[in-house]
C-alpha cells in the first residue's frame, strides 16, 4: 500500500489533470525541477487518471471483475462437453477455436470456445440462440454449424460451437494455385453467392465476407465461415474486439454503407457489395480501391466516394459485360446494385455462358444519368463554363426547331420515364418479396430456437402486411406446433406479480405490480371469466382454499383480504398487523390463513372473518412463502435465505432446517403423498427432501434459471418453472439416480410467474411483460397418435380422411380412425415387414405389399383379403401404385421388372422384361396413361402405361426413391438419397428446381390441392432426418417443418383429398397425424404481440386485418371430405382388434369375387 | 419490532439528526436487509449475474424505507445523509460478498484452469470491471490515511450520489467533493493496479 499524495503533489496533480500532454509537460519541467520523486508522483498519479477511464468506478453501474486476467487456452486432450481437444487452430475475437474431435457422432470438428469473461449470461443466451438460428443453415456453401451448448467445466458453463472443420485454401489463393481462367473463378463466385442467398433468405447477413472467410475445399467447393457468429451489430451485443490490423484486412470488403458507420443500412446488399469486391479481387488479382499506405479516415472517405478502377484496365478480356456486372455490385448507391445475391450469381452466370446480362439495360440508362448528374456539378460548381454555354445553346436550338420534333422526343421521353418506372416498380415488389421472405425464414429460425418472441413480432407483423400469405399462416402453425403455446395474450400492462389456478384446472387468476384488478382467465382459451378491484392496493401474494372458493389476497400494505371466487365479492379485509404481506396460505381445512410478512413474522388469522388469532416471529426477513402439505401435517416457510424451513403444520414448531441450496429458496412443494418436499432456488436447482427426517434425496438440475415455480402432478412427476424453460421431472428412484427431464418448453423470454391447471394439462406462464402464454404440458389436441405395434413401416390415409392405416415391421396392419386414433381393426396381412400400403382411389380395397413377395389387396368393407399375386418386390414405400381411377395396380417384381394389372380382374395389361437394376418404385401420372418409374440406376424414367415402353429418362446426382406428379401432370417431384427434392418438367425431365432443406434420405413425398390461388399445391415430404416438410415447389420454399417423432426417421407421408389431415410414420413405432387446418385455425387463438413492439413499418392501426383475419378463420366451416366407401364404423365392426400370426402362403380368408374398382 | 422497516428508518433518522448516535448504529442492518433484497431481485431478474447498479438501487431502497416525500428539498439534509452513509456501507458489503461468492466458485471447480499464479504478470483493470475484493482492501487503507476521501468515494461509488449531493451530505463545497474524488481515483487505480501485478 503507498502512502496517499503530498500535499503539493496533489495541488500539482489537479492542476494539471485537465491540461495536454505539453502543458504538463512544461508545468512539471518547471516545478519539479529539482524534486524528482514529487515528479514521479504527479506524472504516476496524471497517468492512471488517464488510464482509468471513464468507466473506472462507474457509479451506475457496477460490474464484478468476472475472472482474473485472459483466459487460458485449453490443452490437448482435455475434454468440454462431448468434445476431445486435439489442438488450436486460432484465436480470434470471441475466443480460441481448437481443432477437437466430437465423440458422437465421430468426427473433427472446429470448437470455438466462447471468452467468458465479457458476456453476461442473458448476452450469452441471445448467442446460443444465434449460433442454434445459424445451426438451422444447411448449405453446401456454408461452413455448418453442429452444435451451440454450454459445457459446465465446473468453473461456470462454458459456452462453446462447434463447427464444420474446412480443410482448403482462401478463395484467392486457390484460384491463383490452381491458375484457374477467368470464367472457373467467376463460377466459384456464383456458388458463393447461392450460399449466400440462403442464409440471406433465412434474414441473416454475414457482414464480413471476404477471402479469408471463404475457403474453397479439395474437391472445389467454395464454404463461407463465420456466418454471423460472434458478430451483432447491436451496441450491447458482443461485441467484435477488432484490433486495428484486422480492420485494415477488411476494410477494403468494407462496402460504402459500412465504412460510413451506418449501421442502420447495412443489409443485404451489403454483402452483395463485398461479393462484388471478392469477384473483382479475383479476377484483377488486385483490389477495386488501392487503400495501400492510406489512413483510416483516407481509406474510409476513398471507399464511400471514389469509384473503383475499371475492371478492364488491368486485363482487356474483362472488358464487356464481366465489367459491367461487377459494376453493378459495387455500386456505391446500394439501390443500383443487385438487389439480391441471386440476381448477381445469376449474372455472373450468364456472363459464363455468354448470355445478355440483367445489369446492361439500366445501367446504360444509369451511366446516362450519372453523365448528366456530374454534368450539373460542373454548371454549379464552375459557373459560367464552355461546357454550361453548350448546354444552354443546345436547349435555345432545340426549342427554336419545330413543333413536331419536340414532340417526337418528349414522347420518347415519356416512353423511356415509363420503362424506367417499370423496372423500378419491378424492382421494389421484387425487394419486398424477398424482404418478406426473409422476415419470416428468420422468425421461423428464431421460434425453433426457442425465442418465441422474436418469431411472433417478425411474423406477426408479416401477417399483418398481407393477411393472405400463405407463407405467414404456415409459419405461425409451425411455430406454435413447435411451442406448444395454445394462447397467448396479455393480461395486464404491468409486470405480473402472482398467478394460480383453480384445483379443476379450469381458471388461471392473475395479478400485477400496481394493479388493483385480480383477473380470472378460463383455461385453456384464454377467455376473460371475471375480475375483482381490491381497490388500491398492490398485492403481494395470493392463495386459494382447497375446493378453490375463496381467494385470499395479501396487500403491500399488510392487509389481508379474502373474496369469494364464485360471486366476485369480498368476504372480509383484516390487518395483519406489522408489515407488508408477501406471502399467503389457507391451511388445509380452510379454517385458517397464514400470511407471511416483510417483518419475518407469520400471522394467523381467521379465515371466516379475519380476525388475528396468533402471530409469531420467523426471523428478520421477508417470509417468502409458505405452503402447506395436503393433509396439513406439514408446512414448509421460506425466507430470501438458502435454508428452508419445515415446520408442524398444527403447532407451527420447526422440525426440520433443509440446507443444500447454494442461493435463495423461491419456491417450494409437497408430493401429492406428502412424502417429499421439492425446493427450487436461485442456484438452478431443485432439491427434493425427505419430509419426515428433513434430509436431501436428490437435486435436479434446471440450466434454465431460477427455479420459481415447482408443482406436482397427479402422475408423481413435478414441473417446475425456470426464467426460461419448464421441465418435467419424472418419477425418480428416490434415493439417488438421475431424474428423467423431459420436454421442456424453452423461452427466451424471462418468465415471472408460472401456474398449471389441476391435472396438468396445461399451463400458463405469465411473463415480466404481463404477457401471458398458455402451454399445452402433455398430449396435443390437434395431433392424432396411433399406438401399438413394432416399428412402423407404412401409413396411408383414406381419401376421406376417415381412416388411417398402418403396417408395421412384422407385417400386420392396423386401421385407426384418423380423428381419435381409436384402433379400428388389426389385420396379420403379410409375413415379415411391409412397405407398402395404399388405399384404392374412388374405391373400398386396400393394397398392401410386404417383403413376403406379396402384394394383397383387402375389401375395406369386410375385411376380407380379395387378391394376392406373389411376385411383388417391396424395397421402398412406392413399389406398388393404384392408377388413379382405381382399375389399375402398378408393381415392382423381383426379377427387376415392372407390371400393371387390371383390378377387377387380374389380369395383366403389360410388363417389362427383367432388367439389369432393382425395380424401386412405380407412380401413375394423373391422367393415368404414364407410369414415373425408379430403378436402381440412379435415373427417373416416364413409361407408357399400356406398354410400359420408355418414354424419356433423367440421371439424377444420387439414387432417387420416389416420385409424385403435380395434379395437372406437367411437374414430378422426385425424392430419394440426393436429399434434395427435385421438381423435374415433364415429360423433357429437365430439372427445374430443387427443394433444399432436408438432409438425409426422402423416401416418401405426398401432394394436394389446396383450392387457395396463392398456394394451389401442397406438397409433402418425410426424410430419414426426421422432419415432415411442406413445401410451396413453385418458389421453391419450405412452409413448414415439423418433428412428430424428434430423432426417428419420419419412413412415409400421406395426406387426404382435402389436405386436411397428414399422416406420418416414424421408425420408433409411432405414427401420427396432424389436423393441418385446425394448425392453420388454432393461429386465430394466439392473439398478436403488442403492436408497439412490432417491426417499423407496420402501425398498430394495421393490428386489426389481424383480428379480422383471426376471426374470419375461427368462422371458417371445415373442407367438407369427401365420401368414400372406408367408413370406421364397418370396419370396427369386423370385431379384429387382435391380429392372428401373420399369414403365411395362404390368405387368412377365401379370396372374393370382387366386381370392379 | 414494534413497526414497519419504513417507519423504524425514519425513527432513526430523527434520533440521529437529535443527536442520538447510537441509533445510527440501528440503522445500518435495516438498510442493509432492504438493499440486500433489492439487490437479490435484481440478480434474479438478470439471473446469478454480475452486474449491478447501486446507484438505482440505493435510490430505490430510499424510496422504500423513507418515501418519495422524504427527497423533497425542503427536508433536512441531515437525515438523508446518515441513510446514504448507511446506503453506502451496505452496499459495499453487498458487492465484496458478491465478488467473494463468485471467486469461490469459480476456484472451486475441479476444472479451473484460471490458477492464481497463472496470471500474467501485467494484468491490469480492465476499464468496466472492478475487482471488488481488491476494492475493498483498497479502501480500507485509503479510509486509514484520509479518511475524508474514502468518505466521498463511499458516497459517490457505492451510494451513487452526485458531486452536489455528496457535498451537502458532507457538508463539504462541490469543489473539494470534486477533487477530493478525482485524486481518490487516480489513487486507487493506482493501487488496485499495483494489486493486479502482486505488488
Amino acid at each position: 500500500m503507498n502512502g496517499m499524495p503530498s500535499t503539493r503533489a496533489e495541488a500539482l496533480f489537479l492542476d494539471l489533470v485537465e491540461a495536454d500532454a505539453a502543458a504538463r509537460r512544461e508545468r512539471l519541467d518547471k516545478e519539479c525541477a529539482d524534486d524528482a520523486p514529487l515528479r514521479a508522483e504527479v506524472e504516476s498519479l496524471l497517468a492512471h487518471h488517464d488510464g482509468a477511464g471513464v468507466r473506472f468506478l462507474d457509479t451506475n453501474k457496477i460490474r464484478l471483475m468476472a475472472a482474473h486476467g485472459n483466459e487460458h487456452s485449453l490443452e490437448p486432450e482435455s475434454r468440454i462437453g462431448g468434445y476431445r481437444i486435439l489442438g488450436t487452430l486460432g484465436q480470434g475475437g470471441m475466443g480460441i477455436v481448437y481443432r477437437a474431435q466430437q465423440e458422437r457422432p465421430r468426427r473433427i470438428v472446429a470448437l470455438k470456445v466462447i471468452r467468458r469473461a465479457s458476456a453476461s449470461p442473458s448476452l450469452l443466451r441471445r448467442f446460443e440462440h444465434e449460433a442454434e438460428m445459424l445451426g438451422r443453415l444447411q448449405h453446401p456453401g456454408i461452413a455448418q454449424i453442429y452444435e451451440a451448448g454450454r459445457a459446465d467445466t465446473g468453473q461456470g458453463p462454458q459456452p462453446f460451437i462447434a463447427m464444420e472443420l474446412i480443410q482448403g485454401r482462401s478463395l484467392t489463393e486457390y484460384g491463383r494455385e490452381r491458375g484457374l481462367g477467368w470464367r472457373e473463378r467467376m463460377s466459384l463466385v456464383a456458388q458463393v453467392c447461392d450460399a449466400v442467398q440462403h442464409a440471406h433468405q433465412r434474414g441473416i447477413i454475414h457482414r464480413d465476407l471476404k477471402p479469408s472467410n471463404i475457403l474453397v475445399n479439395e474437391s472445389g467447393q467454395p464454404k463461407v465461415l463465420d456466418f454471423g457468429v460472434a458478430r451483432s451489430d447491436d451496441a450491447d451485443a458482443l461485441t467484435l474486439h477488432t484490433g486495428i490490423g484486422e480492420l485494415v484486412g477488411t476494410l477494403p470488403y468494407m462496402s460504402p454503407e459500412q465504412v460510413g458507420g451506418r449501421s442502420d443500412e447495412i443489409d443485404t446488399r451489403t454483402d452483395v457489395y463485398s461479393l462484388g469486391v471478392v469477384l473483382y479481387e479475383l479476377l484483377a488479382e488486385r483490389l477495386p480501391h488501392d487503400l495501400s499506405g492510406l489512413s483510416l479516415p483516407e481509406a474510409a472517405r476513398k471507399v464511400r466516394e471514389d469509384d473503383p478502377a475499371r475492371l478492364s484496365t488491368t486485363n482487356k478480356v474483362l472488358r464487356g459485360d464481366v465489367e459491367t456486372v461487377v459494376s453493378k455490385a459495387l455500386e456505391r448507391d446500394r439501390s443500383r446494385r443487385y438487389q439480391t445475391a441471386a440476381e448477381f450469381g445469376a449474372d455472373i452466370r450468364r456472363c459464363i455462358t455468354g448470355e445478355p446480362i440483367q445489369a446492361k439495360a439500366d445501367s446504360a440508362m444509369y451511366v446516362l444519368r450519372k453523365q448528366l448528374r456530374r454534368y450539373r456539378g460542373v454548371v454549379i460548381g464552375a459557373g459560367v463554363s464552355v461546357a454550361a454555354l453548350a448546354v444552354f445553346t443546345a436547349l435555345l436550338y432545340s426549342k427554336s426547331t419545330s413543333n413536331a420534333r419536340l414532340a417526337e422526343s418528349e414522347r420518347l421521353q415519356a416512353a423511356r420515364a415509363n420503362i424506367l418506372l417499370h423496372e423500378v416498380t419491378e424492382a421494389e415488389r421484387k425487394a419486398r418479396a424477398e424482404l418478406t421472405a426473409s422476415r419470416i425464414e428468420q422468425g421461423r429460425l428464431f421460434a425453433r430456437a426457442g425465442n418465441l418472441r422474436a418469431a411472433e413480432g417478425l411474423i406477426w407483423s408479416e401477417h399483418a402486411r398481407d393477411p393472405e400469405d400463405p407463407y405467414t399462416a404456415w409459419a405461425l402453425a409451425e411455430t406454435y406446433t413447435r411451442n406448444p403455446c395454445v394462447r397467448a395474450f396479455r393480461a395486464h400492462n404491468n409486470p405480473a406479480r402472482a398467478a394460480l389456478t383453480t384445483p379443476d384446472g379450469r381458471t388461471l387468476i392473475t395479478a400485477a405490480e400496481d394493479d388493483p384488478v385480480v383477473r380470472f382467465w378460463s383455461l385453456p382459451d384464454g377467455v376473460s371469466t371475471g375480475e375483482i378491484d381490491t381497490g388500491s392496493a398492490q398485492i403481494n401474494a395470493m392463495a386459494l382454499d382447497a375446493p378453490g372458493l375463496r381467494l385470499a389476497l395479501v396487500r403491500r400494505d399488510g392487509a389481508a383480504e379474502v373474496w369469494n371466487t364464485q360471486t366476485f365479492r369480498r368476504v372480509f379485509t383484516a390487518c395483519t398487523g406489522d408489515a407488508s404481506s408477501e406471502s399467503v396460505t389457507f391451511t388445509p381445512d380452510g379454517r385458517y390463513l397464514l400470511c407471511g410478512t416483510r417483518a419475518g413474522s407469520i400471522v394467523m388469522l381467521s379465515a371466516t372473518d379475519g380476525s388475528r388469532l396468533a402471530g409469531l416471529q420467523v426471523g428478520r426477513v421477508n417470509v417468502n412463502g409458505l405452503v402447506y402439505s395436503h393433509d396439513g401435517s406439514r408446512l414448509a416457510v421460506w425466507t430470501p435465505e438458502r435454508i428452508g424451513r419445515l415446520w408442524n403444520g398444527v403447532t407451527l414448531e420447526p422440525v426440520h432446517v433443509l440446507r443444500g441450496h447454494n442461493d435463495w429458496i423461491h419456491s417450494a412443494a409437497f408430493s401429492p403423498d406428502g412424502s417429499v418436499l421439492a425446493t427450487g432456488s436461485a442456484d438452478r436447482s431443485v432439491r427434493l427432501w425427505d419430509v419426515d427426517t428433513g434430509a436431501p434425496l436428490s437435486r435436479l438440475l434446471s440450466p434454465n434459471g431460477t427455479v420459481n415455480t415447482l408443482r406436482w402432478l397427479e402422475d408423481g412427476s413435478l414441473l417446475s418453472c425456470g426464467w426460461h424453460s419448464i421441465d418435467r421431472w419424472y418419477p425418480w428412484p428416490v434415493h439417488g439416480g438421475p431424474a428423467l427431464r423431459e420436454a421442456w418448453i424453452s423461452q427466451s423470454e424471462q418468465t415471472k410467474v408460472f401456474a398449471c391447471g389441476g391435472r396438468g394439462e396445461y399451463g400458463a406462464t405469465v411473463r415480466a411483460d404481463g404477457r401471458v402464454h398458455i402451454w399445452r404440458l402433455r398430449g396435443a389436441e390437434r395431433i392424432t397418435e396411433y399406438g401399438g405395434g413394432s416399428e412402423r413401416s407404412a401409413a396411408a390415409i383414406s381419401p376421406s380422411g376417415r381412416v388411417v392405416a398402418v403396417s408395421d415391421q412384422a407385417g400386420v396392419l392396423r386401421l385407426y380412425e384418423a380423428n381419435r386414433g381409436e384402433l379400428l381393426a388389426a389385420i396379420p396381412a403379410h409375413k415379415g415387414r411391409s412397405r407398402y400400403v395404399q388405399f384404392q382411389p374412388g374405391g373400398r380395397l386396400l393394397a398392401t405389399g410386404g417383403t413376403d413377395r406379396y402384394l394383397r389387396l383387402w375389401d375395406m368393407t369386410t375385411g376380407s383379403l380379395v387378391r394376392e399375386w406373389n411376385d411383388f418386390h417391396n424395397i421402398s414405400g412406392s413399389s406398388g401404385c393404384f392408377s388413379p381411377d382405381g382399375s389399375l395396380i402398378a408393381s415392382c417384381g423381383p426379377g427387376y421388372r415392372f407390371r400393371v394389372r387390371r383390378v377387377d380382374s387380374g389380369a395383366e395389361v403389360a410388363t417389362t422384361e427383367p432388367m439389369r437394376d432393382e425395380a424401386i418404385s412405380v407412380h401413375f401420372s394423373p391422367d393415368g396413361r404414364t407410369l414415373a418409374t425408379i430403378r436402381r440406376d440412379v435415373a427417373v424414367e416416364l413409361r407408357r402405361t399400356d406398354t410400359l415402353e420408355l418414354v424419356s429418362r433423367s440421371l439424377l446426382r444420387a439414387q432417387p426413391w420416389a416420385t409424385q406428379f403435380s395434379p395437372d401432370g406437367t411437374r414430378l417431384f422426385v425424392s430419394g438419397w440426393h436429399d434434395d427434392v427435385f421438381v423435374l418438367d415433364v415429360p423433357s425431365l429437365s430439372i427445374e428446381r430443387a427443394l433444399v432443406g432436408h438432409f438425409a434420405l426422402v423416401p416418401s413425398l405426398a401432394c394436394v390441392e389446396t383450392g387457395d390461388p396463392r398456394l394451389p399445391l401442397l406438397l409433402a415430404s418425410s426424410s430419414s432426418d426426421g422432419d415432415v416438410r411442406l413445401w410451396d415447389w413453385r418458389s421453391g420454399r419450405c412452409l413448414a417443418t415439423f418433428q412428430p417423432a424428434p430423432g426417428w426417421e419420419a419412413i412415409c407421408v400421406a395426406m387426404d383429398n382435402a389436405g386436411r389431415r397428414l399422416v406420418s410414420a416414424h421408425s420408433d413405432g409411432g405414427a401420427v397425424s396432424w389436423d393441418l387446418s385446425a394448425l392453420k385455425r388454432g393461429i386465430a387463438g394466439n392473439v398478436p404481440p403488442e403492436p408497439e413492439r412490432w417491426l417499423p413499418g407496420v402501425s398498430p392501426a394495421e393490428g386489426s386485418t389481424l383480428l379480422q383475419w383471426a376471426s374470419r378463420a375461427l368462422r371458417e366451416p371445415l373442407i367438407e371430405p369427401p365420401i368414400d366407401m372406408y367408413d370406421p364404423e364397418v370396419i370396427r365392426s369386423w370385431g379384429r382388434l387382435t391380429p392372428g400370426a401373420p399369414s403365411g402362403s395362404g390368405p387368412p380368408t377365401a379370396p372374393a369375387e370382387i366386381d370392379g374398382g | 419490532m414494534a413497526q414497519n422497516p419504513t417507519e423504524q428508518v425514519t425513527l432513526l433518522l430523527s434520533r440521529i439528526a437529535a443527536g442520538e448516535a447510537h441509533a445510527a448504529a440501528n440503522l445500518l442492518p435495516l438498510v442493509y436487509d432492504e438493499l440486500r433484497n433489492l439487490a437479490a431481485a435484481r440478480m434474479a431478474k438478470e439471473q446469478p449475474g454480475l452486474t449491478l447498479e447501486p446507484t438505482a438501487l440505493v435510490h430505490e431502497a430510499y424510496i422504500r424505507l423513507i418515501g418519495a416525500e422524504g427527497g423533497r428539498a425542503d427536508q433536512k439534509w441531515d437525515g438523508r445523509a446518515h441513510f446514504f452513509g448507511a446506503a453506502a456501507i451496505a452496499m459495499r458489503r453487498i458487492l465484496v460478498e458478491r465478488a467473494r461468492r463468485a471467486a469461490s466458485l469459480k476456484r472451486g471447480g475441479h476444472m479451473s484452469r484460471v490458477e492464481l499464479a497463472d496470471e500474467p504478470a501485467n494484468a491490469t483493470v480492465a476499464p468496466d470491471e472492478v475487482d471488488m475484493v481488491a476494492l475493498d482492501r483498497v479502501m480500507e487503507g485509503l479510509k486509514a490515511q484520509d479518511a475524508r476521501k474514502h468518505e466521498v468515494v463511499m458516497l459517490r461509488y457505492f451510494a451513487g450520489l452526485t458531486i452536489e449531493e455528496t457535498s451537502l451530505a458532507l457538508d463539504l463545497s462541490p469543489a473539494t467533493v470534486k477533487n477530493e474524488w478525482t485524486i481518490a481515483r487516480a489513487w486507487l487505480h493506482r493501487e488496485l493496479a499495483r494489486e493486479g501485478s502482486g505488488v
